[in-house]
């Protein structure tokens, strides 16, 4: 860049921002302009400075996620009134009693059992309870969940490998914690379950969350104390759990809130609440759009967080209705689908159907009769409901981000979970490239990744992509990966 | 949701008192700027997560301090200034944080047991990262904060200088140098790649 008559490359540079904005006032305005005429490396950068203010602001919109601004309402009328006036400042901790909590408890099972067996109803989770503590080292995220179920319940403590395993007695709950947790987990089986066990404390055990820009991230340093007096040090990236079994084998808990993201009621949300303190109610069965559904209420122990009303497929275990009430009644938000008549053919191919997910934020006490803002969705239908390798599809969610829209299939087997994107339109793989990198994911892997492969032709004749995407605590995932993809 | 139902969770049933008039007149301002608000704390944060989080912050804060408001300026942009605050008090403070987790307490006080998200565990965002995270989304959130919310608020929201030195607390010349290093350090992140798209 050579020295230009008026103004040099330099005084150019700093005068862009005020040149492109218009707002450099005549003089200077061409002064500017005569140096760009005749600078190369100038008109460049003035070029990609243009470019740059035209991506912004061609920027897609972004709107908030349904039911946020009635969490919103609720948080301020409860503690925005009361509170002190502050400094300007964020009050971080006020977030973490949002009542739509993202998932929290990992329900790590220990054992797979040597053949599939049923699943557990929802009817099974009324009146579950359960006492959750997190730990874990820095970005292999694990959990501990103490999880109690009515009914006959064993309880039996296992470690995985390589830690040996605990010198402790049979039928004997490890708990991560303190006397006082001890106590606690110790009184809610007893009362839950019926049952007497013996939960000595991990005397020395820390767990630390840890917040930093990309969100939680939980360490620990452990010292496990035993009933016997010997103590260990967990090393990093090993799993402790306890084993929630009904007799032989291992009672399945459907799937584990990582697979799903905790968005779907069966799994995730439905174990946040009871992570919550959420009462669970069974209502009894009832037909909805000719499909048998369990209506389940969940009532907040905290009057500031909103009540759910869960209509449950029994079939499918889908949730078909899921509405939210304020404390004084209201209906906040009501979702659920217009056609349940797709169940059925998720077990046999069949003429595709379509889905319709519709959203419903501004009805009245039970009844949704203002659904004109109906935000739809559709997915093909005629999908397995089983994959090889005991898969049953769990839930169906639809996604978007920017301009892609998505279905979201989860598939587990109660401890792995298969995740099936379905992606309409899309004539072109995925540019996500093949990887073989085991991706360490809350606890469990991230064995396999295959995009492309699955490109094809939607039921409808258009082009589409499938994502597979698998959480494995075993190989075993990559196999029905790859036996999905050949069918 | 629409601004009727919104403004109705916010309404108390019972007498009225003077705190419920300056509630009301909070519900009104926020009715009016929050699709605008809840841009600018994505656009800020760069996920739904984090803006999410950081709303409520702010309308808190804000609702708190709103005696302090003057009726008839700008609600958007003192709205915008207490986000500023909040997201360079979240930097610092999510440099190190440490919580014992193993004191018995409820969830979500402070000592007590946290509810841990990891947002990386949701398979749609790890499946879709590369495919959705547009560079230019990308490259805004990697500036540091007070830069960051002048280009938002200049080049996405289309505020004047003066409106964006208003919502900064800032004069004019430190919007414009603000300006003027976001975007040379957006030019200077993006220009590679568009080279190779070339």
């Amino acid at each position: 860049m050579t020295k230009m008559r008026g103004w040099n490359c330099r005084k150019v540079s700093e005068g862009l921002t005020l040149w492109l904005d218009g707002l450099m006032d005549s003089g200077a305005s061409k002064a500017l302009e005569v140096h760009l005429d005749s600078c190369a490396a100038c008109r460049e950068h003035a070029q990609e400075l243009r470019q740059v203010k035209a991506q912004l602001a061609k920027l897609p919109g972004v709107s908030c996620r349904p039911g946020f601004w009635p969490a919103v309402g609720y948080r301020l009328q409860t503690e925005g009134r009361t509170a002190p006036a502050p400094r300007l400042g964020a009050r971080r901790r006020l977030w973490a009693a949002l009542p739509v909590g993202l998932g929290l408890a990992f329900w790590l099972l220990i054992g797979r059992p040597s053949a599939p067996v049923a699943m557990l109803g929802v009817r099974d989770l009324v009146g579950a309870h359960a006492v959750a503590e997190v730990a874990g080292p820095a970005k292999d995220f694990s959990g501990l969940a103490l999880v109690s179920w009515p009914g006959p319940v064993e309880v039996s403590p296992e470690h995985h490998a390589p830690l040996p395993a605990p010198p402790i007695a049979d039928r004997t709950v490890t708990d991560g914690g303190s006397q006082e947790k001890s106590q606690r987990a110790e009184a809610l089986l007893a009362n839950a379950l019926g049952m007497r066990v013996s939960i000595p404390p991990h005397q020395g055990t820390r767990m630390m969350a840890v917040r930093d820009g990309d969100g939680w991230r939980v360490g620990r340093t452990a010292v496990l104390a035993y009933g016997d007096g010997s103590e260990e040090l967990l090393p990093p990236g090993v799993r402790i759990g306890l084993a929630v079994s009904r007799g032989t084998p291992a009672l399945q808990v459907p799937a584990p809130p990582i697979c799903c993201g905790g968005t779907h009621l069966t799994d995730g949300e439905l174990r946040n609440l009871a992570v919550q303190n959420y009462r669970l109610a069974w209502h009894g069965e009832s037909k909805l759009a000719e499909r048998t559904v369990d209506c389940l209420a969940a009532s907040p122990a905290a009057k500031d967080r909103p009540a759910h009303l869960l209509w449950v497929d029994k079939q499918t275990g889908l949730w078909v209705r899921h509405c939210r009430y304020g404390p004084d009644g209201t209906l906040l938000t009501c979702t659920g689908f217009e056609d349940l008549a797709f169940a059925p053919t998720l077990a046999k191919p069949g003429p595709p159907r379509l889905l319709i997910n519709w959203m419903c934020n501004e009805g009245r006490a039970h009844s949704c009769k203002c659904c004109s803002a109906a935000q739809g969705i559709s997915m093909p239908l005629g999908l397995p409901s089983e994959l090889p390798g005991g898969y049953r599809l769990l839930s169906a969610a639809p996604g978007e981000r920017g301009k892609l829209r998505w279905t979201h299939l989860a598939y587990t087997d109660g401890i792995d979970c298969l995740s099936v994107f379905y992606i309409p339109g899309a004539s072109e793989p995925l540019a996500r490239p093949e990887s073989a990198t085991v991706i360490s994911l809350g606890g469990l892997r991230l064995h396999h990744w295959r995009v492309g492969p699955l490109t094809g032709v939607d039921w409808q004749g258009k082009a589409a992509s499938w994502a597979v995407v698998g959480y494995a605590a075993s190989d075993l995932l990559l196999k029905v990966s790859q036996a999905l993809e050949s069918s | 949701m629409g601004v009727a139902a919104f403004l109705a969770l916010l309404v108390r049933p019972g007498p009225r008192d003077e705190s419920d008039v300056r509630l009301r007149e909070f519900q009104e301002l926020v009715a009016q700027h929050k699709e605008q608000m809840y841009r600018v704390a994505y656009r800020m944060v760069g996920n739904h997560e984090d803006a999410e989080d950081l709303v409520q912050d702010t309308l808190l804060d804000a609702l708190r301090a709103f005696q302090r408001f003057a009726p008839g300026s700008a609600f958007d942009r003192w709205i915008y200034r207490i986000m500023l605050n909040n997201v360079i008090d979240w930097r610092r403070r999510r440099a190190v944080r440490a919580i014992s987790l193993d004191e018995p307490g409820r969830v979500g006080e402070e000592g007590g047991p946290q509810e841990v998200a990891d947002s990386s565990r949701d398979p749609a965002q790890v499946a879709f990262r590369d495919v959705l995270d547009e560079p230019v989304e990308k490259a805004l959130t990697a500036l540091q904060p007070d830069i960051r919310m002048a280009v938002i608020l200049r080049d996405i929201e289309g505020l004047t200088y003066e409106e964006v030195a208003q919502a900064m607390h800032c004069p004019v010349g430190t919007v414009r140098s603000r300006l003027h290093r976001g975007r040379e350090e957006l030019r200077t992140r993006l220009a590679s790649l568009w080279r190779k798209q070339r």
